[in-house]
């Protein structure tokens, strides 16, 4: 006990405090720029079991700020050197190294022995699988997140409080937000947000001060100004993860979409329409829409020269998705004259034949 | 009302700045979402989140308080 001996000094701690954290099982998610200053503010603090999950090997750019990791570690898997290099630390806790990647198939069951799952991710599909798992497995979940010379932290899904659900609904398409390999990041940041981070699992565990849940804390370095966000449990958000009981493989970017579409019915009240049928020929059934185009998905880039600007143009497919992504590509070669019909082929046909007989 | 509007990550390079302050005539969350799109184009396909006085606001919420921070999601670790 000599070791934690200026913990037990603390009369908010003491013996019973440390106890308290002995007995803690607590999993960092991502050993990377998060995770390393997380796991080593954590197993210098004597928490009874960390997990150690990531299935990366150490690369030379990891080390500008990925501090459990040295030259020598490079090509090595960072969960197994990240635990032989907190063995150093301290001996006496157990350490488990987990060299897989979290996924929605193995997210349960690795996050179900712990208490505290700390997000130590650098995208965004993982950050909600463990907020789902969190919240059907009711655990805490210490979220962390930072980008260039700024950090978010705050602590999800604690004694009823707000979820990352509540916050952001679902993913942003990962594009609208570039991550630390895209845009750079100082090194010292993740040593801020991640010992921010471990210093919320602690409080938590010691039941010390007020835990961050409720609370988003973002953190700007380069003018140490920090502001507090209030944030609400949603309990619609919450109870519609709890329905699924399951993680999403994949989900529905959210704010993101905005390409242009229209109803069927609304398209053919507009003047100078042209319809575009992006199917193959052999797709069924045809439509008896005029004027109409026949350019198949594949052909649409080869054959964009057939379309003027001044006309509006109208494209529907079998389900109505190739006609989004027909219509982003029109976009992007500035054409803007260009809607996709939001429903697909059999339906359209469904709603002429209603519109005939009315 | 004159509007404080604080960027944070992404949204300062977009808007090149990391606070401005802008003029809105009764302000909502629309008008205000309006009024940023025609500015700064790239907004329309950034996600983020409204906050009035440090508390997140939903569509349509009228906006009583100058002091706004805009919040995207951040990803990075």
């Amino acid at each position: 006990m000599e070791r934690y001996y200026r913990h037990i000094r603390l009369a908010e701690i003491g013996l019973r405090g440390q106890q308290r954290l002995s007995e803690a099982k607590v999993l960092v998610v991502g050993a990377g720029g998060l995770g390393c200053p997380v796991l080593l503010y954590l197993a210098a603090a004597g928490i009874g079991t960390l997990g150690i999950m990531d299935d990366d090997v150490v690369a030379i750019s990891n080390l500008q700020r990925q501090i459990l990791f040295g030259t020598s570690d490079l090509g090595k898997s960072k969960a197994m050197i990240a635990k032989k290099h907190l063995i150093e630390l301290n001996g006496d806790i157990q350490i488990n190294a987990h060299n897989e990647k979290l996924n929605p198939k193995n997210a349960l069951e690795y996050i179900e022995p712990y208490d505290i799952i700390v997000d130590g991710t650098d995208n965004f599909e993982a950050r909600y699988w463990i907020n789902d798992a969190c919240i059907l497995l009711n655990k805490t979940f210490v979220y962390g997140a930072i980008y260039k010379f700024e950090g978010q932290v705050t602590v999800f899904n604690h004694q009823n409080g707000p979820s990352y659900r509540c916050l952001f609904p679902s993913p942003p398409e990962q594009e609208s937000i570039p991550n630390c390999e895209e845009v750079g990041v100082l090194g010292v940041l993740p040593g801020i947000i991640g010992t921010l981070q471990a210093t919320e699992v602690l409080k938590i565990l010691l039941n010390i001060g007020s835990p961050l849940s409720g609370k988003l804390l973002c953190y700007n370095m380069l003018t140490h100004e920090q502001r507090l966000i209030n944030l609400p449990r949603k309990e619609q958000s919450i109870q519609q993860v709890k329905a699924r009981n399951a993680l999403v493989e994949r989900e529905t970017p959210w704010n993101c979409d905005l390409t242009p579409t229209l109803k069927f019915q609304d398209a053919i009240k507009k003047k100078n329409v042209h319809f575009i049928d992006l199917r193959g020929a052999e797709e069924q059934p045809k439509l008896p829409l005029k004027p109409i185009l026949y350019i198949p998905f594949t052909e649409l880039e080869s054959r964009m020269g057939e379309l003027s600007k001044s006309a509006l143009y109208v494209f529907f497919c079998q389900s109505g998705k190739r006609s989004k992504t027909a219509v982003r590509l029109m976009q992007e070669r500035k054409m803007n004259n260009c809607f996709s019909l939001i429903e697909g082929a059999p339906e359209i046909l469904r709603l002429l034949k209603q519109t005939k007989t009315a | 009302m004159k509007l404080e509007i604080n960027y944070y990550g992404i949204l300062s390079e977009i808007t090149g700045q990391t606070k401005e302050i802008l003029e809105i005539e009764n302000p909502t969350h629309s008008l205000l979402l309006i009024t940023l799109h025609e500015r700064y184009p790239q907004l329309k396909t950034t996600p983020f989140k409204v906050a009035v006085e440090n508390q997140i606001i939903d569509d349509d919420a009228p906006i009583t308080n100058h002091n706004i921070a805009l919040l995207p999601p951040f990803s990075g670790g």
